[in-house]
């Protein structure tokens, strides 16, 4: 028995009309703390231009503003076209401040340039962070998982100026916290939370909190370079500096946000049951036999 | 225009499974934006379809009948990406839990069963040898496959990267 084409698309015009009612942009006004402004920041994203990831840079600027950031990192693999093109559109629309960046690629290392706004394509971890550097920008120890601690040698530890602490690795491999706090053991890394976002999750479910002067790209860059940002890791481990987090000790849902996946409404759920019904119905009638 | 309706819809059927993955619900703007994101995924495969079909299968280009028949063979994607639309409609998002794997094996498992099936259709439909029809199928996969993986993981890796871990498994 298959499902009537008109019950199927009228299930998934159900579908877009209660998920457009729940898509809302928050509106939410700067939040200070101690003379900053407290930026929340996603340094690590993938567009669909050439990075594997479900998103155009336009998408990746709305689903931001959705998300509650005040920043995020375009990071191509191995190039810097689609961050620009998505610092181009946020300005246009008055979105979050885009940062151009790439992540640059190693067998035995994965490192975040941010700031930067060409390509750096060097074969170590001391040249491309060198070039970060040269470049105005920060370099940052993208999902520091055992297997990508060959690259980096103490030298070139010494000169990054974050790692990534938090990244949804660490709520599905047991192994990722650990290694991320044994990579930073010693070290004085800001501290980063990225989503590494390809398309699934939720961009920002793994994000920084920059005190930084302002919002703006120069203002965030040297707060990352003043070491001035906490994150909140998996059961709202505070990770940072505790002075700073002491700060936003009062606001709750900066840490929810964060560490908690919110509740969906009856609008989602409305949105997601119509869907996958109508998705079934949709596809059972192309169901040939050929 | 069954074939532009056809891979229309192929298209939207990712688009909505996108939407779903990024923001639990079906949303306008994420459906258009994935479906500009996925655009490369039809158009490679139809690309692959018409370049080896003119070389080595037909006189011409394929007819309407010939197009819509080789893509009948996406039903089996299309199951995929319901299943996967459904998966990240039920999980909570920080869940990265084994479905990704299944998934990964799930298409695995889809890439072989549909070639096989592309293959009986050429030989039941159109009288090839099985190691002519092998080859073709194989043909459009590699025309549609290679493009789309270039575009989807970047030129800059292919060109970039590729080289290194080859030199580093040699070394």
């Amino acid at each position: 028995m298959t499902m009537s084409p008109r019950v199927a698309w009228g299930l998934m015009a159900i579908a877009v009309v209660s998920g457009a009612a729940a898509d809302r942009v928050p509106v939410r006004a700067p939040i200070m703390a101690g003379g900053y402004r407290v930026v929340a920041a996603d340094f690590h994203t993938h567009s669909s231009y050439w990075s594997d990831g479900a998103q155009t840079p336009m998408g990746l600027v709305l689903a931001a503003e959705r998300q509650q950031l005040d920043a995020i990192a375009i990071t191509g693999h191995n190039q810097v076209s689609d961050a620009k093109v998505g610092r181009w559109f946020s300005a246009l629309v008055g979105g979050p401040t885009v940062l151009v960046g790439q992540e640059m690629l190693g067998v035995d290392h994965h490192v975040i340039a941010v700031g930067t706004e060409h390509m750096i394509d060097l074969p170590t971890v001391d040249a491309q962070v060198a070039e970060v550097h040269r470049q105005g920008g920060v370099a940052i120890a993208a999902h520091p998982m055992v297997e990508f601690w060959p690259g980096f040698s103490d030298a070139a530890k010494a000169q990054l100026d974050g790692a990534e602490i938090c990244h949804p690795l660490v709520y599905g491999n047991p192994k990722a916290m650990p290694a991320f706090e044994q990579f930073r053991a010693g070290q004085n890394f800001a501290a980063i939370g990225s989503s590494d976002f390809h398309g699934l999750g939720r961009i920002g479910q793994c994000r920084t909190y920059v005190f930084a002067a302002d919002a703006t790209a120069p203002a965030i860059l040297d707060a990352i370079r003043a070491r001035r940002t906490v994150v909140y890791g998996p059961g709202g481990k505070t990770y940072g500096d505790p002075a700073l987090a002491a700060l936003i000790a009062d606001r709750p849902e900066l840490r929810a946000i964060a560490t908690v996946d919110p509740p969906a409404s009856v609008l989602d759920w409305l949105s997601r049951l119509s869907a996958m019904i109508g998705l079934v119905g949709l596809v059972s009638r192309r169901t040939t036999a050929r | 225009m069954s074939v532009i309706r056809r891979q229309l819809f192929f298209l939207f059927v990712i688009a909505c499974a996108a939407s779903l993955a990024a923001e639990g619900r079906l949303v306008p703007w994420l459906i258009v934006d994935a479906s500009l994101s996925a655009a490369f995924m039809p158009m490679f495969q139809w690309l692959g379809f018409v370049m080896v079909w003119r070389m080595r299968v037909g006189d011409g280009a394929p007819s309407a009948r010939d197009t819509d028949g080789f893509l009948d063979g996406n039903v089996a994607w299309l199951w995929w990406w319901t299943a996967i639309a459904t998966d990240v409609s039920l999980a909570p998002p920080r869940s990265m839990g084994p479905s990704v794997l299944i998934a990964f094996l799930a298409a695995i498992a889809l890439f072989g069963w549909t070639f096989l099936r592309d293959v009986r259709w050429l030989r039941g439909g159109y009288g090839r040898s099985e190691r002519d029809a092998v080859l073709d199928i194989a043909g459009m996969r590699l025309v549609t496959w290679g493009f789309g993986v270039m575009w989807f993981f970047g030129i800059a890796i292919w060109f970039g990267e590729v080289p290194k871990v080859f030199a580093w498994w040699h070394s």
